[in-house]
């Protein structure tokens, strides 16, 4: 009977190690360290020859709607639209600020997050400024 | 298949610890929880289809955007959807509601999304595209890719603009 106490303590201890080793500690740094934030800015950033700041917000939206996001916020002022898709179940957010650029230019940076987790993988970012560059040239074709 | 070898190795484990049984079930379910693979990110920006475009898109012809954009509004009223984000300077108005299915005797969430803009090199013409969303248990919000419940849309839009249009 003894034993089998004994036996049953070692099994949940090793059963509350097991389940403890999922809480990783979160306490890491809160900022990310310069470097590495330029570095995201640069993937996350691109820049286009146009100077009509709603027009371009709204083919973001449009973009955004192409690649299947349900458009979650949207503010002219501030220039930024927000989506949310799900793929089996996780959820990828994405929050998209449009700024004029000097005299002739709008900077559009694209911020990406799955399971709240930042996404720093260039691809995904390539991919919808590929979209918007392409919803952005047709729309400038035919405005000529 | 992994399934049935961790189902395999749950009964050898049922047989050496059989008092430990409720224990170890628990155990193995929360690790293989930790487990779920994440989609690739790029997974995330697939294009969706031509046609879901086009079926979600009527051209309408009018000057006034936000005209149209308010019987949108007033339509989604109609239908029970409570207003949630709406900005008439991007063309955009979103709702929500729930819908209480009897024969499930669930609550379903619908999000819908409806945007404007004025068609490009035709003057006097707006584009509404509307999107519905639906939550999926198992599967988060997902489009709603039934063209019926589009075609509904539009021609209820259609009838309330043409309503409008002639004062009725």
């Amino acid at each position: 009977m003894k034993k089998n106490l004994r036996k049953a303590l070692i099994y949940w201890v090793f059963g509350f190690l097991l389940l403890l080793t999922a809480c990783v500690s979160t306490q890491k740094r809160l900022l990310d360290s310069d470097t590495s934030q330029l570095q995201l800015r640069s993937i996350q950033t691109r820049t286009f020859d146009t100077t009509n700041q709603e027009k371009t917000l709204r083919t973001v939206m449009a973009t955004l709607q192409d690649l299947g996001f349900m458009l979650d916020a949207g503010e002219v002022g501030l220039g930024t639209v927000s989506g949310i898709k799900w793929v089996n179940i996780h959820p990828m957010r994405i929050t998209v600020s449009v700024r004029p650029r000097g005299e002739t230019q709008m900077l559009v940076r694209a911020n990406c997050q799955i399971e709240r987790k930042p996404v720093q993988d260039p691809l995904p970012y390539q991919r919808f400024f590929a979209a918007l560059s392409k919803a952005l040239f047709l729309e400038a074709q035919q405005v000529e | 298949m992994i399934f049935h070898i961790i189902l395999r190795v749950f009964e050898l484990k049922m047989i050496r610890f059989r008092e430990f049984t409720l224990l170890w079930g628990c155990l193995v379910l929360l690790v293989f929880a930790g487990c779920q693979t994440l989609p690739k990110p790029e997974e995330f920006l697939h294009p969706v289809s031509l046609e879901e475009r086009q079926m979600q898109t009527r051209i309408y012809p009018s000057n006034d955007e936000v005209h149209i954009l308010k019987v949108c509004t007033d339509l989604l009223l109609d239908n029970a959807f409570q207003i949630k984000e709406a900005e008439s300077r991007l063309g955009w108005v979103d709702a929500s509601k729930f819908k209480w299915i009897q024969n499930l005797n669930f609550s379903a969430f619908i999000r819908v999304s409806v945007v404007t803009r004025p068609v490009q090199g035709r003057s006097g013409a707006v584009a509404v595209r509307v999107i519905f969303h639906q939550a999926k248990p198992g599967q988060g919000i997902i489009t709603v890719k039934d063209p019926a419940i589009y075609q509904e849309f539009f021609a209820r839009l259609s009838k309330a603009l043409f309503m409008e249009a002639h004062q009725i």
